[in-house]
């Protein structure tokens, strides 16, 4: 375990254009790592993090217009990708085929989110409404309806009992998946919502916005904890370390940034990237961390834990 | 004329008789009876005159006056030579009424001057060349003053006749130091001295004068001591040697100088001198007072100007000194009417006067007190010191250039000061402050005033702890730190406003009144670090802090706003502008930002109403920033097309107003001629326009909307290149890369040059960024209908490409549809996407014959592959085979040589070695495999090479750019030919891309394994096609 943050690897090149969404699986069965990127450039590539740098295992194409989402059921098998094309698509790590493709309506579709047990995935975009889409058939089981603005972010508590999704409008809503309620809404930030997650413990809510800054929310009883800033510009990413005490943000400003949940601060700032960052993702134990960026560079980080 | 021998009575001859009266002088009786006697025995004027002097002698003065006033024209003159006795009457009065005139101070009551003159004037009808009358003359006319040059004159006359004459002589010598001819005067005292040494002790006096002034001082003393021999009571001989002593220095000289002057003011308590000497000496032992006392005197005892200055200088100090600032104005003012051009000290004063009054003209009055100080003393320290201070801190925002005159003036005088006094904390401060505003004053200017004051500031703190030991004021520290941060050295700037901060905690006990008050101010400038530094947090802590002690700190209401607004909070935003109208309703910056919240929330009238209002205030008519803000309104308007071009007219003729209104006041705001170079584009003068902008663009590199305007005139004059190249500049400089404004810019210029990839490209990524914006998904299905429109239609398109197409086209006219009905109607017509929905649908229904078209085509090529791949492993495995047979064959060749060598071992060594070259050339040339390896390899190179050009296109290289201009050029021909050109570059793109993949994917993997087995590339080849082959079905 390394004592101090530093930057493990970096992909040059990874893809022909930015890369806007990343996500880092391990799988139940053989212990693989894989990151799965997204890019404009239509692709998204499948690597292995074996030996301390990368491997492209999979180039999966299907999609046109850009990739904006993926994400990795928590067994490590599964991808889903989204894209301006409208459509999810769902992909088997192991073989690298496409196992399914849902046409989530015109403008419907933007964040993909596993449901912890990896049965569904979460959707929303121009309507505000978010579907809940059962992963084995590709039927949308039920919808959240926030009646607010498009749905710019989706996050699943690890316990899978909320969902919460972010809005262009800055506002934030937190459902109560079994119940299908709307628990909370919170109305700290009034500019696009780009990302939010959830500690591992579920308790913490951590939201991103383009005002530059991050917020922090007692999720159980919707009450707002921290403003925490430092970007200069907006914020694309958020995600939380596994334990519970850190959480990374990557930013337009070029910049990655970990942060203390307890102390408030910042306590690591990475300025390798050349490009807006659009997304970071920890890998499961939290000692690892990825980021993308129009730079169409991947760079993994060691993180202390 | 009074040689009488010494006499002691004066006889009257009684007329027409023989007797006489006799009068004895010590028992002279009264004038009148004397003067009835005189009329009664018509007496000769001889005898007036003996009398008439006698009286004088005794003092009786008006008996004296009285006798030669009648004698003028009661005296006997019947006898002769009488006509001398005449002269004498006359010369006589009238010396006696100069010199009456003399002894009155103010020369405008000075009436015995005319009577001296008129009998003057009788005298010379009657002996003009009289000896005695000229020296009279002569002596008249020196007193008069500025009648020098005649005085010289007669007394020139005298000396012809009788070059040893002592007055004149003296005369000469008078005129001549006068003239500042001081060795002159010298030598015509000398000669008089010469002549008569028993001449009187003034001769002594100025000999002294003259040594004095050729500054041999020792002479000078020397001739002081002999004059007090001759004429103990010599006040001038006493000040001269007091003088002496004075300037000596020392305590000692100082007293007996003091005590010379006090000698002297017994013998002669009104002499000016003294008076003005002891003044001075009063003014150090702080007796204001008698200094006072002593230099009214003075002044009011003569008439010589420099003298009165000097008294005046005194006067004024000493009440300066007391901080009775209006007396002492006065007086040194009257002081600098009256001192010589050398005497700058009342300049000096009177500059501090001005200082102390304080308003924008004193200070320039003071400035050229301070100027007239520092020409006669040009390297006086103080002076330049405190010239400096009354520049740096004279504030003419109209009058910029004397600014920067005054600036590049003291600029000077610091460097020089700093120099000659490198110890000088203060003049290291001042220039510090001085280069600070240097920088603030010249748009040009570059960080090096910045870099030059923190640099001097440097000194003045190390001074300051090493030298003065003391701790570094904070008002430098926070100084210091406002430098850093203009340099964007936020964290060293935080570093010393924190500092700044303690010390003038430390500090407060002091003056708590004072450092509470600029412990606010640097609370402030941290809290504006804090938001430089994206620290929000602590700058609203900061902010708030501040309010809850100062609540009517506008400043922090107004940053707290700003920062809500940038936060997208325009409610909070609002409250916090209006809060500070609470404290000032009529601030001009929070009306501005009131208006600039409804003006980005497109809510016009309201916002138009409040800059409206800043313009109604007395104070704040002529206010730029307003006036600029209703043009921009206007020019607004004109963004939305209308039909009522009476309306469009009337718009843009507002617009121009305010701008014009705006230059008229400040022809140098480029913010003014960027909107007029706008309402001209409007109205259709876009080279116009574009000079405009140009214009501007060179003024500033800082403002975006110039760029972008710039940008939009390429596009107008068709220069699409240079407009994207405009566009893309404008993002990366203003961090704009994700604003989708700019974005959808951009597309347009590429969609216009027929760039419809990268169109594309960009329009995807203003969706990433705004996906919920309805234009842009509008613009986004255009681009893709087009782009899979000549896709389908391009008979070269392959498979893949082709059903990519037919997916684009779906997903065009999905979006169409859902546009047409869930659109924005301000942005786009509704209609339209209806319509082009339609056209979707068409193309689709004719998609299906491209399809099987495509389809038929890539299974033709891949049967061909298929075969040439075959081939390509036969001769392949036939090479191989060759290779083997021949490696058969070489090995059996080896096996004999070796079987040879064995049998010839014997054989001496030379003989084998060459033969072992022999082998190994073979085995050389052998390496056809290796040969093969490099020409595939070159391939690669190839590929990779041409790669290479493909994205120095991208990048804009100079001579992309070449090539792009020539195809622009061409489209100005026609448009058919220019889309007809781009189809063909279509086609050729995605082989390119295809091979340019592949290629890559080599490079990678070949560089990877770089030093490991060759072999390995086969393999990896075979990966790349397979992992293809697989996504092909999908």
């Amino acid at each position: 375990m390394s004592t101090q943050y530093s930057v493990l690897f970096k992909q040059e090149q990874a893809h022909d254009e930015d890369i806007w969404c990343c996500a880092w699986g391990k799988s139940e069965k053989d212990g693989t790592e894989h990151i799965v990127t997204g890019s404009l450039d239509d692709k998204v590539k499948c690597w292995k993090w074996v030996d301390e740098q990368l491997e492209l295992k999979w180039i999966l194409e299907g999609h046109q217009l850009g990739i904006v989402s993926v994400d990795i059921n928590s067994s490590g098998t599964i991808a889903a990708s989204s894209s301006l094309d409208a459509h999810i698509r769902l992909w088997d790590l192991d073989s690298g085929k496409q196992l399914r493709a849902i046409d989530g309506g015109t403008v419907e579709t933007w964040t993909v989110a596993f449901s912890p047990d990896g049965n569904h995935i979460a959707t929303g975009g121009q309507s505000g409404q978010i579907l809940v889409i059962n992963v084995d058939d590709g039927r949308t089981e039920f919808k959240l309806d926030t009646r607010g603005k498009f749905t710019l972010s989706i996050a699943y508590s690890d316990n899978g009992k909320y969902v919460a999704c972010g809005a262009m409008d800055g506002i934030i809503k937190v459902f109560d998946v079994a119940s299908q309620r709307l628990l909370h809404t919170l109305e700290g930030h009034a500019m696009p919502i780009r990302s939010l997650a959830f500690s591992p413990d579920s308790h913490r809510l951590v939201t991103a916005s383009d005002d530059g800054q991050i917020k922090v929310y007692d999720v159980k009883n919707a009450t707002f904890i921290q403003t925490l800033s430092g970007h200069s510009s907006w914020v694309h990413g958020v995600a939380f370390c596994h334990n519970n005490l850190h959480f990374a943000s990557c930013s337009a400003d070029k910049t990655v940034k970990i942060w203390d949940v307890s102390s408030h601060q910042c306590v690591n700032t990475f300025y390798d990237h050349r490009d807006q960052v659009w997304s970071c993702c920890y890998n499961n134990n939290g000692s690892k961390l990825v980021s993308v960026s129009d730079d169409k560079a991947i760079h993994i980080y060691d993180c202390p834990i | 004329p009074n040689n009488n021998n010494m006499a002691t009575s004066v006889e009257i001859p009684l007329r027409d008789t023989d007797e006489v009266i006799e009068l004895d002088l010590s028992q002279l009786p009264d004038g009148e009876e004397v003067l009835g006697i005189l009329k009664q025995e018509n007496t000769t004027l001889n005898i007036w005159l003996t009398l008439a002097l006698e009286y004088y002698k005794q003092d009786k003065v008006q008996d004296f006056v009285q006798i030669l006033e009648t004698a003028r024209t009661g005296a006997n003159l019947d006898y002769p030579n009488h006509e001398k006795d005449q002269m004498t009457c006359l010369d006589t009065l009238a010396a006696y009424y100069v010199q009456q005139a003399r002894k009155e101070k103010n020369k405008d009551r000075r009436t015995e001057y005319s009577q001296a003159t008129q009998l003057y004037t009788m005298a010379d009808k009657i002996i003009m060349y009289d000896q005695n009358h000229l020296l009279g003359r002569a002596c008249f006319c020196l007193l008069e003053g500025d009648k020098m040059d005649q005085a010289d004159a007669q007394f020139n006359f005298v000396m012809n006749q009788s070059p040893d004459n002592i007055p004149s002589l003296l005369g000469k010598a008078c005129i001549s130091f006068n003239k500042k001819d001081y060795k002159g005067a010298l030598a015509y005292y000398k000669k008089a001295l010469r002549t008569n040494p028993n001449c009187p002790a003034d001769v002594r006096l100025g000999m002294a004068h003259c040594f004095y002034k050729l500054n041999k001082l020792d002479r000078a003393r020397q001739a002081f001591e002999r004059t007090l021999e001759l004429d103990p009571t010599s006040v001038g001989a006493l000040v001269g040697i007091a003088l002496l002593d004075l300037n000596n220095k020392d305590v000692e000289s100082i007293r007996n100088g003091i005590k010379l002057l006090s000698k002297g003011y017994q013998i002669d308590p009104s002499c000016p001198m003294v008076l003005n000497h002891l003044a001075n000496h009063f003014f150090f032992k702080k007796d204001y007072e008698k200094v006072q006392h002593l230099a009214l005197h003075s002044f009011h005892n003569t008439e010589n100007e420099a003298v009165q200055a000097e008294s005046c200088y005194q006067l004024a100090r000493s009440f300066h000194i007391q901080g009775d600032f209006d007396q002492a104005f006065q007086y040194y003012y009257q002081a600098t009417q009256f001192a010589s051009p050398t005497f700058v000290l009342p300049y000096y004063g009177l500059g501090q006067m001005y200082i102390y009054k304080g308003d924008e003209q004193d200070r320039e009055r003071a400035a050229e007190c301070f100027e007239k100080v520092l020409k006669a003393y040009p390297n006086n320290y103080e002076t330049m010191k405190i010239l400096g201070s009354i520049y740096t801190q004279s504030d003419h925002p109209d009058k910029q250039d004397l600014a920067k005159k005054h600036l590049r003036k003291q600029g000077k005088i610091y460097s020089k000061v700093t120099e000659q006094y490198p110890d000088d904390v203060e003049a290291w401060i001042e220039l510090a402050q001085l280069l600070e505003r240097q920088q603030s004053t010249t748009t040009t200017g570059t960080t090096d005033g910045v870099q030059g004051a923190l640099g001097a500031y440097g000194t003045a703190t190390s001074l300051v702890r090493d030298r003065v030991k003391a701790d570094v004021p904070p008002e430098i520290l926070n100084n210091i730190a406002a430098l850093h941060f203009r340099l964007g050295n936020l964290n060293e700037a935080k570093k010393y406003y924190e500092v700044a901060l303690k010390r003038c905690g430390e500090e407060s006990t002091h003056d708590e009144v004072y450092y509470k008050s600029i412990l606010v101010t640097m609370q402030y400038n941290l809290g504006r670090l804090c938001e430089e530094m994206y620290q929000f947090e602590d700058a609203v802590d900061h902010y708030k802090n501040i309010l809850r002690d100062h609540s009517n700190y506008i400043d922090c209401y107004l940053r707290l706003g700003c920062m809500a607004r940038d936060r997208g909070q325009i409610y909070e935003a609002s409250e916090w502008f209006k809060e500070a109208l609470q404290i000032n309703s009529e601030h001009p910056d929070a009306w501005s930002l009131i208006g600039n919240l409804h003006l980005a929330k497109q809510e016009w009238g309201p916002g138009q109403k409040k800059f409206e209002r800043i313009l109604k205030h007395e104070q704040t008519q002529n206010d730029a920033y307003s006036m600029l803000a209703l043009g921009n309104v206007w020019l607004q308007t004109l963004h939305n097309p209308t039909r009522d071009k009476e309306k469009e007219k009337r718009h843009q003729d507002r617009a121009l107003a305010m701008y014009k209104q705006v230059l008229r006041n400040d022809p140098k705001n480029i913010f003014a001629a960027n909107g007029i170079g706008a309402v001209l584009a409007h109205k259709g003068y876009i080279r116009e326009a574009r000079d405009i902008f140009a214009q501007v663009r060179e003024a500033t590199a800082d403002v975006p909307d110039v760029w972008l305007n710039l940008a939009h005139v390429y596009i107008e004059q068709r220069q699409f290149i240079s407009a994207v190249q405009m566009y893309e500049n404008c993002a990366r400089k203003f961090k704009r890369r994700q604003d989708p404004e700019l974005l959808l810019y951009l597309a347009r210029a590429y969609f216009k040059c027929g760039k419809y990839q990268e169109c594309k490209k960009t329009l995807l990524r203003a969706r990433h960024v705004a996906p919920h914006d309805t234009s842009v998904l509008y613009n986004t299905s255009i681009v893709l209908q087009q782009l899979a429109t000549s896709a389908l239609q391009n008979e070269k398109s392959d498979l893949k490409t082709v059903l990519g197409a037919v997916t684009e086209l779906e997903l065009s006219q999905g979006y169409f549809t859902y546009l047409s009905k869930n659109g924005d109607r301000m942005k786009f017509d509704l209609n339209q996407a209806a319509k082009e929905s339609g056209k979707c649908r068409d193309l689709l229904s004719q998609a299906q014959y491209h399809v099987s078209r495509a389809r038929r085509q890539d299974e033709d090529e891949r049967k061909m592959k298929e075969d040439q791949e075959r081939e390509k492993s036969a001769l392949r495995e036939k090479q191989l085979e060759e290779e083997r047979s021949r490696i058969r064959a070489q090995e059996e060749k080896m096996r004999a040589l070796m079987e040879q060598r064995a049998q010839i071992q014997d054989k001496n060594k030379a003989s084998m070695a060459k033969k072992m070259v022999e082998d190994e050339a073979p085995k050389k040339k052998s390496g056809g495999k290796n040969r093969k390896q490099k020409v595939q390899d070159d391939f690669v190179n190839d590929g990779s090479s041409s790669d290479a050009i493909v994205t120095k296109k991208k990048k804009g290289d100079p001579q992309g750019k070449k090539k792009r201009k020539l195809k622009t050029k061409k489209e100005r021909g026609g448009d058919r030919q220019g889309s007809n050109d781009e189809s063909s570059d279509e086609e050729k793109n995605p082989s390119k891309r295809s091979k340019k993949f592949s290629s890559k994917k080599q490079e990678q993997l070949s560089a990877k394994q770089k030093g490991k087995i060759k072999s390995r590339a086969y393999i990896s080849n075979s990966d790349s096609s397979l992992s293809s082959d697989d996504n092909q079905p999908s």
